[in-house]
């Protein structure tokens, strides 16, 4: 698999120095069964068929072109063209009218919202503010946003209850002596 | 009164069968002026992002609940991103698998790594909620638990955040990475020519469904201003992209922000998942139908419109359906009569649709994954049965939404993750 990856970076591998993203991909038919290979297979080539049933009046047009007089018979002696036709004039004025309609709407958000900004400054997160709506002091939530392993625990009507607060390395020297 | 009937019903046929072809062109009308005007101007190289001056501190935020399996991997591969100042949040939500202890034992290998346990499990949007609390960075990078992000792609989200203040989310690129099976080759031209485009032409309108739920970058302080995630909605992701919209945000697709992910390969497994979808959007569109009258929020009226006339053609196409069935035993009225299911030149116009839809999602995509081609004959006639799937899921998600009870929590089971070993 080629990706457009610029030459002058160096590329990224997995583990088994595997180059990134063709190691990502499981393509792996082996792990099928039997029935479900065979049963894959025959139910893309029953849609196959179907789309192809799609194309039966445009075959036997060509049909027509290679002699086969039925065509004329039922597309032109029979009328069977003006129900094309008819489809065909709904079919291009919709297509139309939706493209024209998401260009139309594309100009009106360009013009009406394209340099129009309510926030012009980025925004800061609130931490006072932050801290009120979940009832905790503003302290408490820098210690957890300090914290490397963090624990909630909750009241029976899902309230926060508790939050234990360990940094990292000393929980898993505990977890090591542990083992 | 008999003409009216007849004339009504005439409309209600052709706008079944018209429906999907129409949306077809709008989507790649939609994508075509998104690459010309924001995608092709960036470049095709992945590891290319824009530059900035300085860029500010990140937290990649996991929410992981069962995850023994994928979590490793995951964390792995967030150590090789290229991403200057980050820092990992893993959140075990209340994980019955080996999780916790396998989080606990990589923290103390992986230093930019936090855990954040959750004593029970809470749903992914209270654990998102959480960890956002506990993030020491203004800007949010949120990734599901079993994941690959593309070491370039915190760049490519943030790039928006910076240079946007009025962008409050950026929703990236996810890719198929299970195509063993036909459910799996058949996603991964699902994920090009029908989201890939959608995604692009929801741009166009100035407004998204919604962002990723597997990889989507946020500013902190506009989700501190909309309350943060909902826990009783189904699909948070949906949710969260309404709510913000809604508060005047801007949401951003960035195609070059990539991640890997991993499908389900089963029947059961994609139906749950659709039927998630299709009931999390009707749920989230319920809590915020009011404010959507609003004048004010117009720039929401495409998403609306695209929405409501999706379900309302997967009614039609029920109703169209039934009634073909029962006039197979009873006479019915002209007006009710269907005589064929089978399209006729309906069909040639539908199988050319399908063609240029694939042709064009694989010139646009070709820079994001130049395998598809592979799975051509796996999935050129997809677009027809991703119309079938959409009646059935949402024939079935609406009555569930509606029949859900207010307030309840909404909490995950591990989903199906497709053959892998």
């Amino acid at each position: 698999m080629t990706y457009n990856f610029a030459d002058n970076v160096e590329p990224v591998t997995d583990a088994d120095g595997q180059p990134y993203p063709d190691c990502l991909i499981i393509d792996r038919p082996d792990l099928k069964s039997m029935p479900l290979l065979q049963g894959e297979r025959i139910l893309t080539v029953i849609f196959w068929g179907f789309w192809f049933y799609l194309w039966l009046p445009l075959v036997s047009l060509l049909a027509w072109g290679f002699g086969f007089q039925i065509f004329y018979k039922q597309m032109i002696a029979l009328g069977g063209f003006h129900g094309f036709i008819q489809q065909l004039s709904v079919f291009t004025s919709g297509v139309a009218l939706v493209s024209g309609a998401i260009a139309l709407w594309s100009l009106y958000n360009l013009k009406r919202y394209g340099s129009y900004n309510r926030r012009n400054r980025l925004l800061e997160t609130d931490m006072a503010q932050l801290a009120a709506s979940f009832n905790m002091p503003s302290r408490k939530l820098t210690e957890i946003q300090e914290a490397g392993r963090i624990v909630f625990s909750f009241a029976e009507d899902d309230a926060i209850k508790d939050v234990d607060l360990a940094p990292v390395q000393q929980h898993a020297r505990r977890q090591e002596r542990a083992n | 009164m008999i003409e009216l009937l007849q004339t009504v019903s005439s409309f209600f046929f052709q706008f079944t069968y018209f429906y999907p072809l129409f949306m077809a062109y709008l989507w790649m009308t939609g994508a075509l002026i998104y690459f010309f005007r924001w995608e092709k101007p960036l470049g095709d190289k992945i590891n290319e992002p824009p530059e900035l001056e300085n860029w500010p501190g990140v937290s990649i935020l996991v929410p992981c609940h069962n995850e023994g399996a994928n979590i490793i991997e995951t964390i792995s591969w967030l150590k090789k991103i290229k991403y200057p100042d980050y820092e990992i949040i893993a959140i075990n939500d209340g994980s019955s698998d080996d999780t916790g202890q396998i989080l606990d034992t990589l923290a103390g290998k992986v230093e930019k790594l936090r855990v954040v346990h959750l004593e029970t499990n809470q749903g992914k949007a209270r654990g998102l909620t959480l960890a956002a609390l506990s993030a020491k960075n203004e800007f949010l990078v949120c990734i599901d638990g079993d994941v690959v992000l593309d070491p370039w792609a915190v760049h490519w989200m943030v790039w928006h955040l910076v240079t946007s203040p009025r962008v409050g989310a950026v929703t990236g690129n996810p890719r198929i990475r299970n195509r063993s099976t036909l459910l799996g080759k058949i996603q991964v031209g699902e994920f090009s020519s029908i989201i890939g485009l959608i995604k692009r032409a929801q741009r166009v309108y100035g407004r998204v469904f919604t962002v990723s739920g597997a990889v989507a970058s946020f500013r902190k302080s506009a989700l501190q201003q909309v309350g943060f995630w909902d826990t009783d909605m189904i699909t948070e992701d949906i949710a969260i992209s309404w709510k913000l919209q809604l508060n005047f945000w801007d949401i951003r697709y960035e195609p070059h922000a990539l991640c890997w992910l991993l499908m389900p390969e089963t029947f059961k497994g994609l139906w749950q998942q659709r039927l998630r979808w299709a009931q999390g959007g009707m749920e989230v569109f319920f809590n915020n139908f009011r404010k959507l009258l609003d004048w004010k929020r117009r720039r929401m009226i495409m998403v609306l419109v695209e929405y409501l006339t999706s379900v309302i053609w997967a009614y039609s196409m029920t109703i169209i359906a039934l009634l073909w069935a029962v006039g197979q035993v009873i006479d019915l009225p002209p007006f009710l009569t269907v005589r064929t299911l089978l399209p006729g030149w309906t069909g040639v116009l539908l199988g050319v649709t399908c063609l240029i839809q694939f042709g064009l999602s694989m010139v646009i995509d070709a820079r994001y994954d130049r395998n598809m081609g592979k799975n051509y004959f796996w999935i050129i006639w997809y677009p027809l049965a991703f119309w079938l799937i959409n009646v059935f899921t949402i024939a079935v998600g609406v009555p569930k939404a509606l029949l859900k009870p207010k307030g309840q929590r909404a909490v995950w089971t591990s989903p199906d993750r497709g053959l892998q070993n």
